[in-house]
Parts: C-alpha cells; structure tokens; sequence
C-alpha cells in the first residue's frame, strides 16, 4: 500500500506533534510543582532545587543526570551512609547515592550543604539538598 | 511491650475513588464503619477515611513491599480511571521501588528487597 501525503498534510503532524509533546512536558512540569518537599526529593522525575535559605523549587528532571536521581530514598542499612567529619555542617555523604550518579558519564554529585533529608535529626537545615549536576 | 501490628490511617478527598483504587490494586476491602474502611492484602492492613487533610497526604509516605516487584508494576500500569502517578522500577543497593503517588497524593515506595537485605 502506498501512502501518498503531500507537504500540508506533513506540516498537520509536525504541529500535532509539536503541540502534544509541549503539552505533555507542561503537564509533567505541573506534576512536580505539585509535589510536597518531601515527595519532591524521592520523585526520579522530579528535581527539587535550591532557591535561597529553605526556600525551594520542584521542578521537572532538566538533563540525564537529574532524570533517574533520587535526592532521598529509603535505606534499609545504615551501611551505605558513612560519615564525613571534614565539613561540619555537611550531611553525611551518602557513597550509593553519590555513586548513582556519578556512574553516568558527565555527571557530578553535589552532596547536602545544610539540608536536612526526612528521617534525619539535624543541627542545621534549610541548605542546598544533593543534587547529581552535569560537569 | 510487644507490638504484634501498626495500621495508617490515610485520609482521601474522594472516599470512593480511593476505595476503588486500593481494590484495584488487591486489597479486599472491608467496612469499619460509614467514614472507615479497612483494606487487607497478605495479611497487611491498613485505614482508609473518608475525611481528607492535603497536609497529611501530600507528606505521606508508605512503604509497600511486595514480594515480585514486576508483578505488582504490571498491576498498577493496568489501573485505569485514577488521577495517579507512578515512576518505572528503580533499582536502589537495597532492591527494587515503584514511586506511586494514591489519588489523594500519598506516596507509596513499592519495594522488593534484596534478600540479603531480610
């Protein structure tokens, strides 16, 4: 069978396809914005970014790195977080995380800088969560 | 003191939407009382009110944890009719986890542990 479209036809789909994938990115954006803190962090789709002192933005995932982190996720074992003594108001570096994203080409993870990840008891909040950042 | 069980209570902007939803997801469902119903699933309970606290629901988070975390993302990428959410299954040093956001905003982890992890 053969399917003959001539050049209006062709412009029809790319609009159609256009305005469907524009309307879906908008959908999932307002999917995230949606999201509590909380729910933010855990979402691998979602971003929850850094505004100023605990204020924050959830935003949808913007590149490879973002897209598939989770910037907190259950932890059964208290082996995989080990303590960074170096940097005072840092929370512990958590090596699997870290390394959930550092395993992607171009992708740099940036640990907490005074943020308080639920289930943790914390002196300091209100920073930065960890992110996983291109290089 | 020995706790033998823990039941949530989790609270819906549609009573009979989320009453549907859990069904569909495999719990039987069992009536408390007119605002109360209770769900049960491989012996795991759970309370389903018919009163409603976005606060509450949109910083609750549950952890489910199955048995075969393929089956249970065939089961709720079949459910239909629900303003829900869901991730695809992420592999974590733990196991395996679904995010599934209920139709009242409440975050479920589905999770399938390691064996090592038990």
């Amino acid at each position: 069978m053969l399917i003959m479209f001539n050049s209006s036809t062709v412009q029809y789909f790319i609009v159609t396809l256009i305005i469907f994938c524009s309307t879906q990115t908008l959908a999932e954006e307002a999917d995230c914005q949606s999201l509590s803190e909380a729910h933010c962090l855990t979402s691998s789709q979602c971003t929850l970014n850094y505004i100023s002192e605990n204020t924050y933005s959830c935003d949808m995932a913007k590149n490879t790195c973002e897209q598939g982190f989770t910037q907190w996720t259950l932890f059964p074992t208290d082996t995989l977080i080990e303590n960074n003594s170096a940097k005072s108001h840092s929370a512990p570096i958590n090596y699997e995380q870290m390394k959930s994203c550092e395993i992607k080409a171009g992708c740099k993870y940036s640990n907490a800088e005074g943020y308080c990840e639920p289930g943790f008891n914390c002196s300091v909040t209100g920073g930065k969560p960890a992110m996983c950042e291109m290089e | 003191m020995k706790i033998d069980d823990i039941r949530v209570f989790i609270s819906s902007n549609n009573y009979e939407v989320s009453q549907s939803f859990y069904q569909d997801l495999g719990f039987k469902m069992d009536y408390a009382t007119e605002e109360l119903s209770i769900f049960e699933n491989g012996g795991c309970t759970f309370f389903l009110q018919k009163t409603y606290n976005q606060v509450l629901n949109t910083q609750l988070m549950l952890q489910l944890s199955v048995v075969d975390i393929n089956e249970a993302f065939q089961v709720i990428s079949h459910l239909k009719g629900f303003d829900i959410k869901y991730e695809p299954i992420k592999v974590e040093p733990w196991g395996k986890v679904i995010y599934l956001w209920g139709p009242s905003g409440e975050l479920w982890h589905v999770t399938e542990l390691n064996k090592a992890s038990c």
